[in-house]
């Protein structure tokens, strides 16, 4: 390539290139052209999500459906406006929520996909003897090792002194009890009985469901609450057990001031959360679901 | 104590700075320097500052990356999509370049130059061929000894000089006289030289070596049969450089049709396609990497340096003192040592003419990533000619101010985008998101970064098909013992790009600079060559 081409490609590229930033400045920034050439503000809404083949409805009109690969959605170009966003899977109950949009800023959704019917599997005590022991007329039961081993699960759950909500956030003062929950640095209390978020982070690195650094109450019910601990694998959200045997979860957000509450069983007299499962006792039978 | 060839050429030690500042010419001879700890005093330190100013370029900018995505998120989200941009326009110029290259090496390797050179007179020139070694096998001697017995040229105007390591052992110096045996008759001469180990002020390596071995050859060929020295083209060729039959009928013609012969190295393009099909994906991914990157600067002759494998007259070559013994990039500083012989006058002829060499490939293939890295951070030390070039400007007053701020530029570009360009592209890219917080991270800028980059990504790599249509036509053919599909497997293997312009690009480059940063210089590491079957079935075809 001549000296003289290679200048020319070279300030060709450059014109490109200075056209090419502002727009692209802008429009990551959230502006875009009407086509009455008026440059407006816009913001967009986030759908942070795991499931595919999910579908987004914002005011009531599908928008667009979660794939394989990348199941998170960003929808763009919306006005600053307050919006009906309600996100649906099969076999899920379909998750609404009124999400309002700021120019230049995104609204981050992290809908909580509940099961429409739940399935438990129930965790026996004891293991049933095998035909060959009934041929040997060993009718002597088996006990079951993961029956024993969620019990003592149970046992260690209970044996958390019951904590007072403590004044200061310090977080060495911070033990988890039966009426305080952390994950990461999100802090559930109870305190009559009113279920309270805080953030024990630093301000910046604020999740984006809580938009305070003072603690603010996120679930209250008429019934009182028995017992309450983060949903299995998310920060933003918790079940709660009620002293009528419902377990609720509980989506928090204190941004919208919309907590979104779900009854997932109708019959819980205990549970735990382990390692993203949830094991609850239903009378005396114990059953385990995979959240 | 043995005395270097520099000892020998310059009848005198090497120079102290301190003495050549006392007179006001520049004597190009005295600053023959390898590394800072060669001179003393100020300029030293101005030695050093040059060493470190690469490396504390492109670690300013990574760590600077870093905490600027802490503290102003937002700035630096919109630098790096200005970045992408900018990456993606200068790929394009890149790719344009390379598709221009491409065409020229396909004419010029269709060409007849032996119809060329009907009209000038040219059976007066000599080809001086030199061949270091250190402990490669036969067989691969053997094949690039046999390629130049192959090559049409008159043969006996061919000064084939075979320089073997002391340091090898007997079995090297038996196998270079083995050769000679072999081929001994089929050149003009045939000589076969064995570097000294220990010599004092060298450092073990090619330059070394090949000096020694050029020394040698002057004394032993042209000075006893009264050959002139600009008649006779010097070739450097690593040991496994396979010439195509017309490369000396080309050098020759670029030679004779040069405006200032005498001033010019003679620069073809290596294509590391020997024992392409046995090398991996990733050697050869990196392997065609090097070549193109040649093939861009062949384009940009104002930026290319002699690289690998190089031709020079032996009259320049002689009066440069030869290739420098103290340092590891000798293949590139050649070119440097005559830009300031010749007080700046001095460029690369572009031959867009193939050569042939080896891919990376050992006996495994972690053996084989491992090479990888240490060849590509060898060829990164080339940061080292860095402080070589400035430290001769602040001496040298001949060479305009303007061509030494353009060469500084040039030059302090081109190692740092080598280190750093990958790592903000696929890593900095990350970090305002990953650092910004909250405030950032729900704007709509935090939101749209990722987007723009991959979709701006997406378009870089469109490049791609470019890159792998020009790789499949520097292949040679399939062999049949292969299965046809490899072929397929020769096209998708550019999706390891950007896997491997950070691993075995920016990293090694990082790597090379932060060691001459803190004065751990490195020494020369031999490339092991390896072929896993004899290749180069049917070199005639292009490839």
């Amino acid at each position: 390539m001549t000296p003289g081409k290679q200048k020319l490609v070279i300030a060709a590229l450059f014109v490109v290139f200075l056209c090419m930033i502002p727009l692209l400045i802008f429009y990551s920034m959230g502006y875009r052209l009407r086509v009455e050439l008026k440059l407006v503000q816009t913001g967009g809404i986030y759908i942070s999500n795991e499931e595919p083949d999910a579908v987004l409805y914002i005011n009531g009109k599908e928008i667009k459906r979660s794939g394989v690969i990348i199941q998170n959605l960003l929808i763009q170009d919306l006005k600053p406006d307050v919006y009906t966003v309600r996100f649906e899977k099969e076999n899920c109950t379909p998750w609404t929520k009124k999400v309002p949009v700021k120019a230049k800023r995104v609204s981050v959704c992290y809908p909580l996909l509940l099961p429409q019917e739940i399935k438990p599997v129930e965790i026996k005590k004891y293991i049933p003897a095998e035909k060959k022991d009934l041929k040997t007329k060993n009718t002597r039961h088996t006990v079951n090792d993961e029956y024993i081993e969620v019990n003592k699960l149970f046992k260690k759950a209970a044996m958390h002194s019951a904590a007072i909500f403590p004044g200061s956030l310090q977080r060495e003062v911070l033990k988890p009890g039966k009426n305080l929950k952390m994950q990461g640095r999100v802090l559930l209390g109870l305190e009559k009985n009113r279920i309270y978020v805080t953030w024990t982070g630093k301000k910046k690195n604020m999740p984006f469901f809580i938009n305070t650094m003072k603690r603010k109450q996120v679930f209250t019910s008429l019934e009182r609450i028995t017992h309450f601990d983060f949903y299995p694998g998310r920060s933003d959200s918790f079940l709660a057990r009620l002293a009528g045997g419902n377990l609720v979860a509980v989506e928090m957000d204190t941004r919208f001031g919309e907590n979104i509450s779900t009854v997932l069983l109708k019959r819980c007299d205990r549970f735990i959360v382990h390692n993203l499962t949830l094991y609850y006792y239903s009378g005396s039978r114990l059953y385990k679901y995979d959240l | 104590m043995r005395v270097s060839i520099t000892q020998i050429f310059f009848h005198r030690p090497l120079a102290s700075a301190s003495m050549s500042t006392q007179g006001k010419k520049y004597i190009y001879e005295n600053f023959r320097f390898g590394k800072a700890d060669e001179l003393s005093g100020l300029d030293y330190y101005q030695y050093r500052f040059w060493e470190i100013l690469p490396g504390a370029c492109s670690w300013l900018t990574i760590i600077g990356g870093i905490i600027s995505s802490l503290l102003f998120p937002f700035f630096t989200a919109i630098f790096i999509i200005c970045f992408d941009v900018f990456w993606l326009l200068k790929t394009l110029y890149l790719s344009l370049h390379l598709k221009v290259n491409w065409k020229r090496i396909k004419d010029h390797f269709a060409a007849d130059w032996s119809k060329k050179l009907v009209h000038f007179k040219y059976h007066h020139i000599y080809h001086m061929i030199m061949l270091p070694f250190y402990k490669e096998n036969e067989s691969i001697i053997e094949k690039t000894l046999q390629s130049l017995a192959d090559s049409e040229y008159n043969h006996k105007r061919f000064l084939v000089v075979l320089a073997a390591e002391e340091r090898a052992g007997v079995c090297a110096i038996n196998t270079a006289n083995k050769m000679k045996k072999k081929f001994g008759r089929v050149f003009g001469h045939f000589l076969v030289t064995v570097h000294p180990d220990g010599i004092a002020g060298e450092m073990a390596g090619k330059g070394s070596n090949i000096s020694w071995a050029a020394e040698k050859a002057r004394v032993e060929i042209l000075d006893r049969k009264r050959i002139p020295y600009a008649n006779v083209l010097v070739s450097a060729f690593d040991i496994d450089t396979i010439v195509y039959k017309q490369y000396f009928l080309c050098l020759t013609w670029m030679f004779l049709v040069s405006d200032n012969p005498y001033n010019t190295s003679f620069q073809p393009v290596p294509v590391f396609n020997n024992n392409i099909f046995d090398a991996p994906a990733v050697s050869r991914v990196v392997a065609y990497s090097g070549t193109f990157w040649q093939m861009v600067q062949q384009e940009r002759q104002k930026r290319l340096a002699t690289f690998s494998s190089h031709s020079i007259p032996f009259s320049t070559l002689y009066g440069v003192g030869y290739w420098q013994s103290n340092m590891v990039s000798e293949d590139s500083r050649i070119f440097w040592n005559c830009y300031m012989k010749h007080d700046g006058d001095y460029i690369v002829t572009p031959m867009s003419y193939p050569i042939s060499m080896d891919a990376n490939l050992a006996a495994g293939y972690y053996q084989t990533l491992k090479n990888i890295y240490k060849q590509q951070r060898r060829w990164s030390y080339g940061v080292e000619n860095f402080a070589y070039i400035m430290y001769n400007f602040s001496k040298n007053p001949a060479i305009s101010k303007s061509k030494k701020i353009k060469i500084f530029l040039i030059n302090l570009e081109g190692y740092w985008s080598l280190a750093t360009n990958p790592i903000i592209i696929f890593l900095l890219g990350w970090m305002p998101i990953l650092l910004g917080g909250m405030e950032f991270n729900t704007t709509m800028l935090s939101f749209s970064l990722p987007y723009i980059t991959r979709d701006i990504m997406m378009l870089t790599m469109s490049n791609l098909i470019l890159s792998s249509m020009v790789a499949v036509s520097l292949m040679p053919s399939i062999p049949e013992k292969k299965p046809g599909t490899r072929k397929f497997y020769h096209i998708i293997q550019w999706l390891l790009v950007p896997l491997t312009i950070t691993v075995f690009g920016a990293i090694p480059a990082l790597d090379a600079q932060t060691r001459i940063m803190f004065g751990k210089y490195m020494g020369f590491w031999v490339t092991p060559k390896h072929r896993a079957e004899p290749s180069m079935k049917k070199k005639g075809k292009t490839r």
